[in-house]
């Protein structure tokens, strides 16, 4: 003691500190290893004095102890003897023995703390290898089966022998690892204990949520405490273990991996909502049995495509340093526009009057810039003029669907140029710039759908709008796509490769802790590429072929275009709603976020939002790149709105009220920055998917629907408060 | 030096009579400005003298009411950012050069980013984006950890060091910087003016605008100092001490001894 006292006295200010919280660190592993071993002492007990039994019997006072209990009993009677050793070992020292003196070779392998970590990784590697070799032997059934012979084993279980397998061997190599004194194990035995703590974790919920079942509403915790622990000790005794060891592990190491997660997820902007989404998918999958039913997605994704395709727009013009409270109303006029190019059709007169006034209002801008009179007369003249031929010249030209979406599109593009032209010339903040369009487009749909009716395609007595596709041609052009697919996966596949080769050609040199989990990532990518990229050029390939086959006896394809836009898939149950809106959905965001991350344009979209003197410095030209952004903004809200109607076939006037806000809450807890330059597509995709299951979650766990808006108000604060400690992490 | 390698002794930069006024307001008097190449001017004057007026018609933010611009010996008018872009001019503003929360290497090449063909797409190579880049920045002397961290988490100093690595290695021709160390810690100001004279060993001219001598005195070759839209005087480093420049510049006064030397100079 004294000695250590002195070391103490000696050292600088900043080491004493240091000092103090490596001991203080130590003190609280210790005190888990009190719990972890006088728990683990008490179970081994009652298992002797018969008061907990495993498996089926009654009798309680008895002396046929079966094989299980026999293990279970001196594995835990061990395992307490060696956490209470650690932790006298650890008193008795003056100066504690830690994990990085013993790999200088100062301690033997029966030092405390080390003898604890080397037994805890055995016992992980033998039971995960027994489980294991249990599943595949068909001794231990997951999911709903009783033949205990089996050949036929399902997924779930291949996971878990997967699973079970690489844990199993990562454990054992680490062990002897460790005893032979490779510095490499002590960065493998930290992922591996941090894994198990998971693992233990998530057995201790699932078993808390398994209480109800085995007390009765009546009765209290006491009157079935053997039931209780059964549920609950092995996964708390698994979870403090391995908490304990990792402390001990990580007593002197700055690369722990909760550090390394840490920094990963402090770069990527949707850190929270990723969290949130599996703290969330967790949560409800384990509250109710309803949640992670087939139905329940599909309905979840499929009520979200219109938020989730809005919310692409939106993160994307956000992460541009600008944000837009019209898209509900652009949602809706575009739904509008869309419904009555198809019904009303296109007038002669609106053919030629819209770019008339359009232009005309260009001319006569331009001609103020340029204080030249003849040009305003002249674009006002053209104005005029355009508002006479839409009044005057009735006659219908288009009514077929692809136009009407067309000019549905390219009207929403207006309205978001209008947006950002506003915006850019006026200088006026984005919030009241678009609170004023919010309520201008509003009355666009107020207008045109008067008298609180509700605008239905059915009102006209029209078959659905179909299209009609040759066959020939389709198959064509899915041919050159899995072409295309297969050019771009050649270039992934060959970089994927170059990487990998490289690890494998510097892995005897490679002096890093994780060089063997480099390799396994690098073959890891370069095997998924090679999926993804054959997968996906082997469908299109298969439908073209497909096409052809079926050109042989019809050779053009009529489809409603409605079902094109957003059918219900046929190959799920009748009662699973899950639409192809969805898949358009998805591929948005992955082409948007492509776009974001790997394009130059997507560069100068962070640049522009966050810093857009150093942008505009640099040659980029801040104001096309807003404008663009919110044109693009409002077409996505048009295409949602599209598709909404392809749903619905109808446009009510008050069609997206209120959409702004939600897109707004789900983009900010995807993690983009509402004052711009920092953001996810992904991310927005993860938020509009946790506000989704907020949604049904509450309902089915029994929540008032009324309290929703309460919980998404919270959910939005912390996650905001989340994102930013993340981004502080990072300094 | 530089008169002897070049045959054409024309300077980088000349300026000759520039007028500004904002309305009624003028601002600048008729002010004559030379860039030498290669050297580092200290471009001094209080707050209001009109020296950011000057950089900004350098640099195609302002046009000048009366005066013309050579460049190269050409006369040239400059009258968008992006013309002085084209010429070779590069500006490090204080607070405006880059861009916090994206990485370095997408820092430095935003706005002519390195692409590779995938196929028909374009697409970011972010490999050789990074290592070009730390290569380029250790040519002169910056080491980065590593070009895929954020910028917001470098200190001032590194920041600036980036931005002037990042003129020097896209071949620039005049460097311009603002105010480059009023926010920084002595030990910040010491590295950037190191990344200074090495932008000039390199072949760049550098405009040091500040209104405190002390630091741009180390390293700059010579100082013009403007006050009240006028210049006071162009001086060279050996003929001036830091007290008789701290004083032109709040005073404008030029002290009898060195009233006479420049004119006959030039």
């Amino acid at each position: 003691m004294s000695q250590s006292f002195s070391s103490l006295m000696n050292s600088s200010p900043s080491d004493a500190q240091q000092r103090n919280q490596a001991l203080a660190k130590l003190g609280i592993t210790l005190f888990l290893l009190v719990i972890v071993g006088i728990a683990s002492l008490i179970i081994s007990e009652q298992i002797l004095t018969g008061w907990l039994a495993l498996g089926e019997r009654a009798n309680i006072p008895r002396t046929d102890l079966n094989p299980i209990e026999i293990a279970v009993m001196i594995g835990t009677a061990i395992w307490g003897l060696i956490s209470l050793w650690t932790v006298f070992g650890f008193l008795r020292h003056s100066s504690p023995p830690s994990i990085k003196s013993y790999f200088g070779g100062n301690h033997s392998a029966m030092s405390p703390g080390i003898l604890l970590t080397i037994a805890l990784l055995g016992v992980i590697g033998v039971i995960s290898l027994v489980i294991g070799e249990q599943i595949l032997t068909g001794w231990l059934a997951l999911g709903e089966r009783v033949n205990i012979s089996r050949r036929d084993i399902n997924w779930v279980e291949w996971t878990v022998i997967a699973g079970t397998g690489i844990i199993g061997i990562i454990s054992l190599r680490t062990v002897y690892g460790l005893i032979t004194r490779d510095k490499r194990a002590w960065a493998w035995a930290q992922w591996v204990v941090l894994a198990v703590a998971l693992v233990g974790l998530t057995i201790l919920i699932s078993g808390s949520f398994d209480l109800p079942n085995i007390i009765p509403s009546d009765a209290s915790i006491l009157d079935n405490l053997p039931g209780v622990q059964e549920f609950t000790a092995p996964g708390l005794l698994i979870f403090l273990s391995c908490i304990a060891v990792y402390r001990f592990m990580t007593m002197e190491v700055d690369v722990a991996p909760d550090t390394v997660i840490r920094n990963m997820l402090a770069k990527t902007p949707g850190a929270g909502a990723i969290v949130g989404f599996f703290a969330l998918l967790i949560f409800f999958s384990l509250a109710s049995d309803l949640f992670l039913e087939q139905k329940s997605i599909a309905s979840l994704l499929a009520t979200n495509i219109t938020r989730g395709l809005v919310a692409i727009g939106i993160t994307f013009l956000m992460i541009s340093g600008e944000f837009d409270l019209s898209v509900g109303s652009v949602f809706g006029a575009g739904a509008l526009v869309f419904l009555l190019m198809m019904t009303e059709g296109l007038t002669q007169g609106t053919l030629i009057g819209v770019p008339a006034i359009i232009l005309g209002l260009i001319a006569a801008g331009w001609g103020y810039n340029k204080r030249n009179n003849f040009q305003i007369f002249a674009g006002l003249g053209a104005f005029v003029l355009g508002l006479l031929a839409m009044a005057s010249l009735q006659t219908t030209v288009i009514t077929s669907v692809i136009p009407a979406m067309l000019i549905a599109l390219a009207f929403a593009a207006l309205l978001g140029y209008i947006n950002g032209n506003i915006l850019i010339s006026t200088g006026i903040p984005s919030f009241i710039v678009t609170l004023g369009t919010l309520l201008a487009y509003r009355a666009i749909l107020l207008i045109v759908v008067a008298d609180g009716r509700i605008l239905r395609y059915a009102d006209y007595r029209l078959p659905d709008p179909f299209i009609y596709l040759n066959r020939y041609l389709l198959a064509i052009v899915g041919l050159v796509v899995a072409v295309i697919v297969l050019l771009i996966g050649y270039s992934l596949l060959r970089s994927a490769w170059t990487s990998l080769r490289e690890r494998l050609s510097t892995y005897r040199t490679d002096t890093n802790d994780f060089r063997d989990f480099f390799v396994f990532s690098a073959a890891f990518r370069l095997l998924f590429n090679m999926v993804v990229v054959l997968g996906a050029a082997g469908i299109l390939v298969s439908l073209s072929l497909n096409q052809l086959n079926l050109a042989g006896t019809e050779s053009t394809l009529e489809i409603s275009f409605f079902d094109v836009l957003n059918a219900r898939f046929d190959f799920v149950a009748s009662d699973v709603n899950l639409r192809i809106g969805v898949l358009w959905w998805l591929m948005l965001v992955l082409i948007f976020q492509f776009v974001l991350m790997q394009t130059s344009y997507g560069n100068h979209v962070f640049a522009v939002g966050g810093n857009p003197g150093a942008a505009r410095a640099q040659g980029i030209n801040v104001n096309r790149v807003k404008i663009l952004n919110f044109m693009i903004c409002s077409m996505l809200a048009c295409l949602a709105g599209i598709i909404s109607v392809a749903r619905l076939a109808n446009v009510d006037p008050l069609m997206g009220d209120g959409l702004e806000l939600e897109v707004i809450a789900a983009s900010v807890i995807g993690g983009a920055m509402l004052t711009g330059g920092y953001g996810s597509i992904i991310g927005s995709l993860l938020g509009v998917l946790i506000f989704g299951m907020l949604q049904t979650g509450l309902v089915l766990i029994g929540v008032d629907s009324r309290a929703f808006s309460g919980v998404i108000g919270v959910i939005i604060i912390i996650a905001v408060v989340i994102n930013t400690l993340a981004r502080q992490a990072r300094k | 030096m530089s008169e002897q390698e070049k045959p054409k002794n024309t300077p980088l930069v000349e300026m000759q009579g520039i007028f500004k006024s904002f309305g009624s307001v003028d601002v600048l008097r008729g002010v004559d400005f030379v860039v030498n190449r290669p050297e580092i001017i200290g471009l001094l004057g209080d707050n209001g003298a009109g020296k950011s007026t000057l950089i900004k018609i350098l640099t195609g933010v302002h046009m000048p009411t009366h005066g013309q611009i050579y460049f190269e010996g050409q006369p040239v008018s400059i009258t968008s950012p992006h013309d002085a872009r084209e010429l070779g001019i590069e500006t490090v503003y204080q607070d405006l050069a880059l861009i916090p929360l994206i990485s370095i290497a997408r820092n430095f090449w935003l706005g002519q980013e390195l692409t590779r063909q995938i196929g028909p797409l374009k697409v970011l190579d972010h490999q050789r984006m990074a290592d070009k880049a730390r290569e380029a920045l250790r040519d002169i002397g910056i080491n980065i950890r590593s070009a895929e961290e954020p910028v917001g988490m470098l200190s001032g100093g590194e920041r600036q060091s980036i931005a002037i690595g990042r003129a020097v290695y896209f071949g620039k021709k005049l460097l311009i910087l603002d105010e480059p160390t009023s926010a920084l810690s002595v030990k910040q100001t010491a590295e950037v003016l190191n990344y200074t004279r090495r932008a000039k060993e390199s072949g760049l001219s550098v405009i040091f605008i500040t209104h405190n001598i002390a630091h741009v005195h180390e390293v700059a070759d010579r100082f013009t100092i403007i006050r009240g839209g006028r210049k006071v005087g162009d001086f060279k480093k050996e003929d001036v001490s830091e007290m008789e420049v701290a004083h032109m510049v709040m005073t404008g006064q030029v002290p009898e001894r060195l009233s006479l030397v420049p004119e006959t100079e030039e």
